[in-house]
């Protein structure tokens, strides 16, 4: 186990060094260029921006910017944004919290919905609770979610006047601290996101349920006249989380990359708006840690799902 | 291939592509826009149009002032409807405003973007000046019509007022009295020539343009400012837009990174407060303003939206009171709200059409001296002109709430009118048979073996645009000559002389986009249409006279414009360059576009100033809310 985790993470650091270089590299090939924000600047001469080429060491070839850069990140210093005209890493500090409040809610929710529906779906197979939950866990996760946010906050932002639509608080001059007012800013959005995801989880958790349900043991253990709630609970659900945790772990990187599209409806100042801002027009310090920290965190929880497993059977075994 | 080695392998090839999928999506700001609005897929398109078209013009007017027009000047000069609106609006808020306007209420105002510092030296963006500009002031500004008023300085110094010596390299400020900072320290002339030496430190990387021709700044006393130049600068007016105060920094000029950014200290009306990113800056009631019983509001927030329909639903909802800069497809859906109001007014900026009068492909691409095969006629120029029926994109693409464009300085005391051209297909025709050409079987025409084809780009995704051009298209296919549409993302639209763009190598035919002069107009004017800043290997790109446009009279005109402080003659010389435009058509000017502004109807005070680098917020201290 633990000589599989050290490999794992040696694994990791020439994977994650390809990643960054790779981006690095698309980045530098883009049209625009760090200081394409002063494009069509009549304010700015070109002996001006020759000046801030040279301010911001844009003068020296793409592999050594590279070096520089992965040297600088590994310290801790995550770079300077030319369009904010901050260090990187404060920026994504002030962001992280209101992502994670934002997925953590959402995930947590989504899973709260799935696994209970799914589990009763699967044990009543083609009963009418089953259709039920197929069909709209179906629904959920087709509909996208720039269209139900926009429709929740249609019904019940501007007709229905219950829910604000943007921001994660009323802003006044005091910016008093409301705690129901947050409250509910969170309601639209998390809502929107677990609804999406819960349809997802529902349909993973019920196809993987009912793989167990026909297993032998469960036959063997519902023959022994243990009690249905104690087959499902002991012996079914812990096997059929085995592909859903993996699904769940690959989702979780998301705590930190935000939901690009949920936040921009709603104006969540979070990681995926400041992602989507940073694209356009381009911010390119602010992206290529966003990006780097997301491949590493996709790796990490990949990791993590793999630890998992082990948890929950006992026969995987890790060498 | 062993085992373990397989996972990290696939899980990098399926990274890549993510990230490589992301990428590319982001490069192409309209592919992105998708997010923002499905239902209203188009609108959502279009409203990217405005950025993308902003994108020209915003990064121009994220530093200059090239924004607005004045309502009220509007309305005197132009003769559309539009002018008759904006008049009414503008009439009807003054009306208020001098009436007694209530005291106290918070306006809310969305911004789609923003802003990256609050030191408005080192704003990069719409967003920054705007709300930087709410607490820090300049010597002077332009007022709605397009003149310079005194902001901090008591008076505009003139060659009248004795402010401009005879020679024109001293300028002397007379600056108001009994001006505050909004921390109660007196502004004196020394945070002015603090505020030169910040922008001279090369540390800050400042663009140092007719700072870098003066000899001198220094406080002959606190309130008079001499400045002295080294050569003539005629944008004198344009400097010291924005003033530091130097007790802040205790004498420090690097200050890119200093607090001050994100807490800044101002002699505006309104005071810093607090800064939540990507969510809201708010401002309060700066106590020590410099005019009495000013600003009636107790405080302004500006809510960060990450788009214009995200604003508008809040607006809907009542979070918001104000918009800034909203989209012309956006007008419709405005009007329907019942407790909305739009301030409307046409704008400097000018969607245009550049002709390639240079070669477009071969050795010699972009060099002036070969000619286009079929632009390069001035024949054909004119019956492009002639085909294209401009009143009809003003009146149904933009609501007939622009003016078809006529000049290159459309506002402003530099502008010079001229007339509107005329729409007539059969003169178009007339014009391409007198010049030689012949059309063929399918009525496309060709002179020589040449076929009268080209090619028509502009920003991708952009609907405003991408109606237009098929108007185009259809209005040139009707005199004979065939458009091909490419249409490229702004990014490589406005790439630069290193990416091979077209427009830097001059290698396209026609090519769309708005773009616009500053108050002073002077740079615009040169970079567009001197025939030294055709961007060549000599230059190494540098310049902006796509259209490879060689006119000694220009030439002339512009070198003379600058030799001269005087304004009548600069705007003559101006006017000349203006006539010529207009005659040898390096560009066919469309329309101008709109500046719009949301606002409740309770928000009282406000008005259209196209030429205020605080776009809405240039009068904030007249705004009230009357509920």
């Amino acid at each position: 186990m633990g000589r599989y985790l050290i490999r794992q993470l040696l694994q990791a650091i020439p994977l994650l060094i390809a990643i960054s270089f790779v981006v690095f590299m698309v980045m530098s090939a883009a049209p625009g260029g760090p200081l394409s924000v002063y494009e069509n600047n009549p304010r700015l001469t070109p002996d001006d921006l020759a000046r801030l080429q040279e301010k911001f060491g844009l003068n020296t070839p793409v592999p050594v910017r590279y070096v520089n850069w992965l040297g600088n990140f590994l310290r801790g210093d995550w770079g300077w944004s030319i369009s904010q005209q901050r260090p990187v890493i404060d920026i994504i500090g002030e962001r992280l919290g209101n992502t994670m409040l934002l997925m953590g809610l959402s995930f947590l929710l989504s899973l709260l919905i799935a696994f209970p529906i799914g589990i009763i779906a699967a044990s009543k197979q083609y009963s009418w609770f089953d259709y039920l939950t197929t069909t709209f866990s179906f629904i959920g996760l087709s509909i996208p979610i720039f269209w139900s946010g926009l429709l929740a906050i249609i019904i019940f932002s501007v007709t229905l006047g219950w829910f604000p639509s943007t921001g994660t608080h009323t802003v006044s001059l005091n910016n008093e601290f409301d705690l129901w007012d947050r409250l509910a800013h969170l309601v639209l959005p998390v809502t929107v996101l677990a609804l999406n995801s819960a349809g997802q989880y529902t349909r993973y958790i019920r196809a993987s349920m009912l793989e167990v349900l026909g297993q032998d043991y469960i036959r063997t253990a519902r023959s022994k006249g243990i009690k249905e709630i104690l087959v499902l609970g002991r012996h079914a659900i812990k096997n059929a989380a085995i592909p859903v945790v993996t699904i769940a772990a690959l989702d979780l990187p998301a705590l930190f990359g935000g939901a690009i599209i949920t936040e921009s409806i709603f104006a969540w100042p979070g990681m995926g708006q400041l992602f989507w801002r940073a694209a356009n027009p381009p911010d390119y310090a602010v992206l290529i840690d966003l990006v780097t920290v997301s491949s590493a965190l996709v790796i990490f929880f990949n990791l993590v799902a793999d630890l998992l497993y082990g948890v929950l059977d006992p026969r995987i075994k890790y060498k | 291939m062993t085992k373990w080695l397989r996972r990290p392998i696939a899980l990098f090839f399926i990274l890549t592509l993510l990230v490589g999928s992301l990428l590319t999506a982001c490069g192409d700001p309209t592919a992105t826009t998708a997010p923002a609005a499905t239902t209203a897929a188009p609108a959502a398109t279009t409203a990217k149009a405005a950025t993308t078209a902003a994108a020209v013009t915003t990064a121009a007017a994220a530093t200059t002032a090239a924004n607005t027009t004045a309502a009220a000047t509007t309305a005197a000069n132009a003769t559309t409807a539009v002018a008759t609106t904006v008049a009414a609006t503008t009439a009807a808020t003054t009306a208020a405003a001098t009436g007694a306007a209530k005291r106290g209420g918070v306006a809310k105002i969305a911004l789609s973007q923003e802003p990256g510092t609050l030191n408005a030296l080192f704003s990069n963006s719409d967003a920054a000046d705007i709300v930087s500009a709410i607490v820090t002031e300049g010597l002077v500004s332009p007022d709605p019509k397009g003149d310079y008023s005194p902001v901090l300085a008591a008076e505009v110094p003139t060659q009248q007022n004795g402010g401009v010596s005879a020679d024109g390299l001293t300028i002397t400020y007379k600056l108001k009295k009994n001006v505050k900072w909004s921390d109660g320290t007196p502004f004196t002339a020394k945070d002015v020539v603090y505020t030169y030496k910040v922008i001279m430190d090369d540390a800050n990387g400042l663009a140092t343009s007719g700072y870098s021709s003066m000899s001198s700044v220094t406080a002959q006393d606190d309130n008079t400012l001499v400045v002295k130049y080294k050569e003539l600068y005629a944008g004198y007016l344009t400097r010291f837009k924005s003033i530091l105060p130097e007790h802040v920094f205790a004498g420090k000029t690097a200050i890119e990174k200093e607090p001050f950014s994100r807490n800044p200290v101002g002699t505006g009306p309104f005071k810093f407060k607090n800064w939540a990113s990507g969510d809201n800056v708010t401002f309060e009631r700066n106590t020590n303003y410099r005019e009495e019983g000013k600003p009636y509001l107790d405080g302004v927030i500006f809510k960060i939206t990450p788009s214009r329909e995200t604003a508008i639903q809040s607006f809907q909802t009542g979070e918001v009171d104000a918009i800034w800069n909203l989209t012309e497809a956006q007008i419709p859906q405005f009007e329907k709200f019942a407790d909305a109001v739009l301030d409307i007014a046409p704008s400097v900026s000018t969607e245009r059409i550049f002709l390639n009068l240079s070669a477009p492909s071969g050795d010699k691409v972009g060099d002036p001296s070969v000619p286009h095969p079929i632009l390069g006629d001035l024949k054909v120029r004119q019956a492009i002109q002639y085909a294209i029926d401009k009143k009809i994109i003003a009146d149904k693409l933009l609501y007939g709430k622009t003016q078809v464009a006529n000049s290159v300085i459309p506002f402003g005391w530099a502008s010079t009118k001229s007339q509107d051209s005329v729409y007539d297909a059969k003169k178009a025709a007339q014009l391409l048979d007198e010049a030689g050409w012949k059309p063929g079987s399918d009525g496309i025409r060709s002179k020589d073996g040449v076929r009268m084809k080209l090619t028509f780009g502009t920003t991708s995704g952009d609907k405003l645009r991408e109606l237009t051009q098929q108007l185009i298209q259809e209005q040139l296919k009707g005199i004979g000559i065939e458009v091909e549409i490419k249409n490229v993302p702004s990014k490589v639209l406005f790439g630069s002389w290193t990416d091979n763009s077209a427009r830097k190598r001059g290698t396209f035919d026609m090519l769309m986009w708005t773009t616009e002069p500053d108050i002073d107009p002077a740079n615009h004017m040169n970079n567009y249409f001197n025939s030294k800043n055709i961007p060549s290997d000599a230059n190494k790109g540098a310049g902006a006279n796509y259209s490879r446009w060689k006119n000694a009279e220009v030439d002339a005109a512009l070198a003379a414009a600058d030799k001269t402080l005087d304004q009548a003659q600069r705007k003559e010389a101006y006017g000349t360059v203006i006539k010529k435009i207009n005659e040898d058509l390096p560009l066919i000017l469309l329309y101008n576009r709109l500046n719009i502004d949301g606002f409740k109807k309770y928000v009282k005070g406000h008005s259209p100033n196209i030429w205020a680098t605080a776009w809405l917020a240039w009068n904030i201290q007249d705004w009230s809310i009357e509920k």
